[in-house]
């Protein structure tokens, strides 16, 4: 075997390592399942992959084959990339591992400093890297975006594109589409103004802006009212997606700041809480759609967007589909915007309902006061960031469901001061505790139906996930837990398939490729990621 | 790191009297102090660690005992500075107002209480001990059983009042790591106990023999979760005067003396 192994990686291995990630090979993903190019592996962001020799009739077959410790104990939110046999992670602050996929073991790893005195609301993390040609490209958490050498990890340049003084903090895993490298930025409780930036993949030049906040003389501009744009928020810390037929970009804008004082800033604060279509090229203003208008609740619309072409009430269209954090599940029309389907896939108790332009009627009472109000969903959401699949033969949307858990959301000062937090008070109940909390609520996988926002199937957990999902031909969902147990469910119905417990939270999606022609799923458990593979 | 604190030091604090050997002193912790220091808490750090400190995301701050320093030196800096390698960032507040805010930290474990109202303490824990069986299910210092929750600090975690509800009333607020769990195997066995943890799958539990257990779901026919207290209600055995007593020595038990 290891005689084999030794000869593959001289005859085949040096041409394949030498090979360049063009930006054909990123639109063709499909024609290499194999590899993981890019956050969501291919630019639809549909979290599936097409490999099929994990199947329910092996998967209890499944071992553990290496993993990978990062010594640092902050938790792991990254996706890899797989190329040509090489896996690339980022784990916490912005360091770089680049393995032998099949094995683990380090090829190369970079180590960043970051400055002391970094202030960033839910820790030093990162969510990954991008590729093209033969540069790694990594959005840091001090700032910076930077290039590297993928043999090396020696780094080719390293631009600022932010200052964390103001409240910035970069942990968006950069698309790389065409020749260009696109990020977005947190910092939403920092009273940021957010923004999507995109760079010359060669240089690392500054190509174009645009702001998630409108300025004087931009329209929406006056859905804010005095200077309240100026730190309105509207992080973009999700990777987006990209339909090249359209040549649109898609990505999910956060909330406005302050989070739970939104007396500050009247209005329905365009473009927080939104998918905004961005031209690829330019980064212009297609169109957008507002989830949240006026968000009380912290409810980013930083969602992963989903792009499936399928036929709605007889007519074939090119959608995206969305779970959003605020408990309701979206069908839009990917080339226009239009509002084609709002539905809640969990319970919550801030809206009516959505009206025809999807727009919710929010109802009263449940805004944040003094006191606390309750309201479902939590300000963790009915979902969050982590990536929701859809599978191309069921045609079902999958997505992490937190349910039934509220918080207790408060409305305080909101006093700004640059680079401090700027949150207009806190919600209770944030992350649940089985032994703790009295209204936990519970997790769940949940299957909807794209063309009418039903639910198909559940699988119920007692916890809550903060684990994205894959989907495979092989008819299995891959997904994680709270409570630290890696699991597979069937697509058709959502029964268990396998299990194991990985003892700590699965923050991050599963991804799966090849190695030595072999399938392997990679997941990151507490600060390791686990790779499994079939016993032989 | 450690700058903040010297030039506080250089400032004069070091003149202050020290609360304890080798710690510094918090010039702030007057009952003003601990409310100002609360507000600032409910805006920045409740969403972490919960509005009462009992942790979530964060750490439990109701334990007086912390992992990266106790003292009220490791409780300014890591406040002010955050703690590198963990989700703790810096807050930015200095002086005055990160004063407040560890002397509200430090009070989450060591609340401040007048017995000046209450009985004698060593009637009541000749109460405890004796006539009211507490031991039979609660410990205190290592002594007792352990099928009730441990009190050996109750005295800095809750406040007398609060105390006092708990023994007139024991359902009326019973915290889910006390909830009680049923189950029956489907060999028929029969396990009660305080539920430990719970998942998906199993369930984990300290039965009413102290033996820890540790249950597959799907091993289990029947499975409920008792969400009242299995203390009796004490009104009717003790007299107030019995009750005051008690209540002066639970509120005794405490990490040290903290008492006025």
């Amino acid at each position: 075997m290891k005689t084999i192994r030794m000869a593959l990686i001289s005859v085949l291995g040096a041409s394949l390592l030498a090979a360049q990630v063009t930006y054909e090979r990123i639109l063709d993903a499909d024609k290499e399942p194999g590899n993981w190019l890019t956050y969501s592996r291919s630019y639809d962001s549909q979290h599936y992959s097409p490999l099929d020799q994990i199947d329910k009739s092996n998967v209890n077959d499944l071992e553990l084959k290496w993993v990978f410790q990062a010594d640092e104990t902050t938790k792991f939110q990254s996706t890899p990339l797989v190329v040509d046999g090489v896996i690339y992670v980022t784990h916490s602050p912005n360091d770089i591992a680049a393995m032998d996929a099949a094995t683990g073991r380090v090829f190369w790893r970079y180590r960043h400093t970051i400055p002391e005195g970094i202030s960033v609301c839910c820790g030093l993390v990162n969510r990954g890297l991008a590729i093209l040609g033969d540069s790694l490209f990594m959005a840091t958490i001090d700032g910076r975006l930077m290039s590297f050498d993928a043999k090396t990890g020696s780094i080719r340049w390293d631009v600022k594109v932010v200052d964390n003084k103001d409240g910035y903090a970069l942990t968006v895993s950069p698309l790389v589409v065409k020749d260009k490298v696109v990020i977005g930025t947190a910092g939403g409780e920092y009273g940021i103004r957010g923004f999507v930036d995109a760079y010359d993949a060669k240089t690392g030049k500054h190509a174009w802006r645009f702001w998630t906040i409108p300025g004087p003389g931009e329209p929406y501009h006056e859905t804010w009212e005095g200077d309240s744009w100026k730190r309105g928020g509207g992080s973009v810390w999700v990777t987006g997606s990209y339909d090249p037929e359209l040549n649109l970009m898609y990505w999910g804008t956060g909330n406005p700041a302050p989070d739970w004082n939104a007396d500050v800033r009247p209005g329905d604060n365009l473009y927080t809480d939104s998918v905004i279509a961005l031209d690829a090229d330019t980064g212009e203003l297609e169109w957008h759609f507002q989830f949240t208008p006026h968000d009380w609740w912290d409810w980013d619309s930083v969602q992963i967007p989903v792009l499936v072409d399928m036929e709605f009430e007889g007519k074939q269209r090119k959608v995206i589909l969305w779970g959003n954090r605020n408990a309701f599940f979206y069908v839009l029309d990917r080339a226009t915007g239009e509002f084609l389907l709002g539905k809640p896939f969990a319970y919550q108790t801030w809206a009516v309902g959505l009206d025809e332009s999807g727009r919710p009627i929010v109802r009263d009472g449940m805004q944040p006061t003094p006191e606390g109000t309750k309201v479902y969903p939590s300000v963790q959401g009915a979902t969050n960031w982590y990536a929701p699949t859809y599978h191309p033969r069921t045609k079902l949307f999958y997505l992490s469901v937190w349910d039934r858990y509220p918080s207790i959301y408060h409305k305080g000062d909101a006093t700004y001061v640059r680079g401090t937090r700027y949150p207009g008070s806190f919600p209770e109940g944030i992350y649940p505790d089985i032994v703790k909390d009295e209204e936990i609520g519970f997790g769940a996988i949940r299957a909807i139906e794209p063309v009418t926002g039903e639910r198909k199937w559940e699988f119920r957990l007692t916890g809550v996930s903060e684990s994205g999902l894959l989907s495979t031909a092989g008819d299995l969902i891959f997904s994680g837990s709270k409570e630290g147990h890696f699991l597979a469910v069937d697509v058709d119905e959502g029964k268990l398939q396998w299990r194991i417990s990985l003892g700590s939270r699965m923050a991050n999606s599963p991804i799966t490729y090849l190695a030595d022609g072999k399938q392997l799923i990679s997941v990151a458990s507490g600060f390791g990621l686990f790779t499994f593979g079939l016993r032989e | 790191m450690r700058s903040v604190l010297t030039a506080l030091l250089a400032f004069g604090l070091a003149l202050l009297l020290p609360a304890q050997e080798g710690d510094v002193e918090n010039p702030y912790t007057s009952a003003e102090d601990i409310a100002a220091g609360s507000r600032i808490f409910r805006s920045h750090c409740a969403v972490c660690h919960a509005i009462d400190g009992s942790g979530g995301r964060g750490s439990d701050l109701t334990s007086g005992e912390f992992r990266h320093g106790s003292s009220t030196e490791a409780i300014y800096e890591n406040i002010g500075e955050g703690i590198p390698g963990t989700e703790m960032p810096a807050t930015f507040f200095r002086g005055k107002q990160l004063w407040q805010l560890a002397a509200y930290v430090r009070s989450l474990s060591e609340a401040p209480q007048s017995v000046a109202d209450l009985g004698v303490a060593s009637r009541g824990q000749s109460l405890f001990e004796g006539k009211g069986g507490c031991r039979n299910c609660h410990q205190v210092n290592g002594e007792g059983a352990r099928s009730g929750p441990e009190l050996t600090y109750i005295g800095g975690q809750r406040s007398a009042a609060d105390l006092r509800a708990s023994l007139l009333r024991p359902n009326e607020r019973v915290l889910p790591k006390d909830y009680t769990v049923s189950a029956v195997t489907k060999s028929g066995q029969k396990i009660s106990g305080r539920r430990l943890n719970e998942d998906s799958f199993s369930i984990q539990l300290i039965d009413t023999n102290e033996n820890l257990v540790s249950l597959s779901k799907q091993d289990v026919s029947d499975f409920s979760i008792d969400k009242t207290s299995s203390m009796p209600a004490m009104g009717e055995m003790f007299s107030e005067p019995e009750m005051e007593d008690l209540l002066a020595y639970l509120v005794t038990l405490q990490r040290k003396g903290n008492l006025q």
